[in-house]
């Protein structure tokens, strides 16, 4: 009887930590979003009418459309430069190593160090940025950029997290790099591929699985992002940068712990039903092949 | 079976680990214990600030020997009430806490005790209009002051006035003028704080009751009006003017009040001006912790109402910055102990220490700031204008709508957006939903 139940005894640890510490605390979250929990006395059942407020809402569509500019952008700019530095890095050029080193070091570093020393380099008025545009004469002397403003503030923030964590696109496709057979390479060029020919016909498509991690990893990624944008525009000005998570911060902030919670699960379900979708995808790519 | 029974050894042995880790764990949570007779309170606050708290506890503990104090101070009044709040949810209720008057009150009020039951023999020497802001929804004064605050002041840098040749502004045309001076200098004007809500909506209220009767905010955040209301986007108008005119810096919304347009602007010397609340008149003594070592040392640095830029004056906006609570959780022995502490601070030694500090101004009647020999006549009027000021306040510095405990920061939002450039109706009017 105790041979047969022991590996369930093995696993029993991470099920009591897990089921206590996430999945408790999603089914309570579920629960709470269907209340009108302020985070400390009142907790009233409400129904679905925090998922109603949530579609009327437009901080909310706000925070899913930089949510998603974000991903894409994200995912494809830190594919697309990983993949080609990693190529690049793989020829041995001379101080591979070092660039390889110097792409990577920003992982290392925590984002909210990153965050802090760009929202001091994209200061509007004396950010490094905007003097040095200034002091090179591409701006006027007294011409100021909003970097971190309404207009622009998504995109700076797509650049910050591009800055940190590009390096991980490049060390996961670098590893992929060294797992496809020179042969394949040298068939090539006994074909007469040049080096755009031999990375779209024979790197990229043996990259596939890598570039499925990585999106999948850019999805989850994308969803979580929560300190970068903290840390340099708070959500605003106004409601511009707000992203999901921070919307979320910012509600139960203001006591609204039962609508914070709609919102969570709404993240927790977009999270899911995108990475099925990759998943699928992937799957049905690889049974054509 | 030997394996089998030495699995269920190493099993019986891991759960054993983490059952006398867990009572360990429990054991660090619980309650601190006296060893030697003293009773040891909780007090889960983000103000005295780290700096004024030894004083504070020093002189308290040297009149109550038999009392000691554990100190846990949060950075900023968000983060205090996110930990409060896991606190309270955790049920362990500190036996001391802070609360700023506002929406939320009425939720802490229901931890706290009645101040019926410890302060009925003192709290005659606290101002009357300060406790009506402690009052819960129930008629209880749940809370008892300590310090007063209020909008809207600025720091200007004097020494960097005078090589400018700029005055202080009295109006609206002055400080558009002066304004311009400053920039045509190669200086940012007034730094304001304009990405903080807090910041935006106190202004705002402030500055709206300088159109129509006054008092037209309070209506709309209770209900009663609607919030496009003509005297609202009147002064909605105005804010997106200072603006637009040149009053604030550039990218203002992109700037935090605290650290960047009071370190990054104001002590990097790269602005004139920097508008904030009454706690900061500290910044013009010579006893400020913030100027040494800035770029403004050995400037002389000077505190100011902000001037009228509406139809009418009507003063600062007021209110209790900071009220303390005693659990209703708490012992007897301990509530009777934080009793005496809270006396300290709202009637005591200890609100004389404190305002000495210029955190926040005196609630108890008779007691007034204590300036050291060594202050400049410029510090000393700074001080005794923000005291005058504040004395005749006839407006709050918050609004209360209970149930709505995001209006503060909905209001800020609309003000960015009106900041940068929205119509001031069409955003206030969003405020009705």
């Amino acid at each position: 009887m105790l041979r047969r139940g022991s590996p369930y005894f093995y696993i029993l640890p991470i099920v009591v930590l897990a089921g206590g510490l996430i999945y408790y605390c999603i089914g309570f979250s579920a629960y709470a979003s269907l209340t009108d929990w302020n985070g400390l006395t009142r907790m009233d059942f409400v129904g679905v009418a925090n998922y109603a407020d949530l579609i009327e809402d437009p901080t909310f569509w706000i925070a899913l459309r930089n949510n998603l500019v974000f991903m894409a952008a994200t995912i494809v700019i830190q594919a697309v430069l990983g993949l080609l530095i990693a190529v690049i890095a793989k020829e041995r050029l001379p101080g591979s190593n070092v660039y390889k080193a110097i792409f990577f070091l920003p992982i290392a570093m925590a984002p909210a160090i990153i965050a802090t020393v760009f929202k001091y380099m994209l200061e509007a008025n004396y950010g490094t940025l905007n003097e040095s545009l200034r002091a090179l004469g591409l701006i006027g002397p007294d011409a100021v950029i909003q970097w971190l403003g309404k207009d622009l503030g998504i995109w700076s923030i797509i650049l910050i997290n591009v800055f940190q964590w590009m390096g991980f696109s490049m060390m996961t496709y670098y590893a992929g790099l060294m797992s496809i057979p020179d042969e394949l390479y040298e068939a090539g060029m006994i074909d007469g591929a040049g080096w755009w020919r031999r990375l779209v016909s024979i790197t990229i498509p043996s990259l596939r699985g890598t570039t499925s991690v990585l999106v999948i990893l850019g999805i989850v990624g994308s969803l979580k992002t929560f300190d970068i944008v903290w840390l340099t525009t708070g959500g605003g000005p106004g409601v511009s940068t707000q992203f999901l998570n921070t919307f979320l911060v910012q509600t139960r902030a203001d006591r609204e712990a039962g609508y914070a919670s709609a919102i969570g699960v709404v993240i927790l379900v977009l999270a899911f039903a995108l990475a099925m979708l990759q998943i699928r995808a992937s799957n049905r790519e690889r049974s054509i092949r | 079976m030997f394996t089998t029974t030495k699995h269920a050894r190493t099993l019986l042995a891991g759960v054993t680990l983490v059952a006398v880790g867990g009572l360990a764990l429990t054991g660090c949570a619980a309650e601190p214990e006296s060893s030697d007779g003293t009773i040891e309170l909780t007090f889960q606050t983000w103000l005295p600030t780290q700096d004024q708290w030894p004083d504070i506890i020093a002189a308290f503990e040297a009149e109550n020997p038999g009392i000691s104090i554990e100190f846990d101070r949060d950075e900023d009044y968000d983060a205090y009430r996110t930990n409060l709040d896991n606190s309270i949810l955790a049920g362990e209720v500190p036996d001391l806490y802070g609360i700023q008057v506002g929406a939320s009150f009425d939720d802490y009020s229901e931890f706290a005790l009645d101040t019926d039951e410890y302060a009925s023999d003192w709290i005659g020497q606290v101002s009357s209009a300060a406790l009506e802001q402690t009052t819960n929804s129930d008629d209880v004064v749940a809370a008892v002051p300590i310090l007063l605050g209020g909008m809207e002041y600025y720091l200007y840098n004097k020494t960097l006035m005078d090589e400018l040749g700029l005055t202080l502004p009295n109006n609206y045309d002055e400080l558009v003028a002066v304004s311009k001076a400053a920039s045509a200098a190669g200086y940012s004007p007034f730094a304001m704080g304009a990405a903080d809500t807090w910041h935006d909506a106190d202004f705002f209220v402030w500055l709206s009751n300088q159109f129509g009767e006054g008092g037209d905010i309070y209506r709309a955040a209770g209900g009663e009006i609607p919030w496009d209301s003509e005297s609202l986007v009147a002064a909605a108008e105005r804010w997106q003017s200072l603006f637009a005119d040149g009053v604030f810096q550039d990218a203002a919304t992109t700037v935090a009040t605290y650290p960047n347009a009071r370190d990054d602007y104001f002590l990097a010397r790269k602005s004139v001006f920097f508008p904030t609340g009454s706690w900061h008149v500290g910044a013009a003594l010579s006893t400020s912790p913030e100027v040494p070592g800035s770029a403004v040392e050995g400037d002389e640095i000077g505190f100011a109402v902000f001037p009228t830029v509406g139809e009418q004056d009507a003063g600062v906006t007021s209110g209790v910055d900071f009220a303390l609570a005693i659990s209703a959780d708490s012992s007897p022995e301990k509530q009777e102990a934080a009793a005496k502490f809270v006396e300290f601070l709202a009637v005591g030694a200890g609100q004389q220490l404190w305002v000495n500090t210029l955190q926040g101004f005196p609630v108890a009647e008779g007691v007034t700031v204590e300036l050291g020999d060594g202050e400049s006549e410029l510090a000393r009027q700074s001080v005794d204008l923000t005291t005058e000021s504040l004395q005749s306040s006839e407006y709050a510095r918050k609004l209360l709508a209970p149930g709505r405990d995001s209006l503060e920061n909905d209001l800020g939002i609309v003000l960015q957006n009106i900041a940068d450039g929205a119509d001031p109706a069409s955003e206030l009017t969003t405020l009705n939903e």
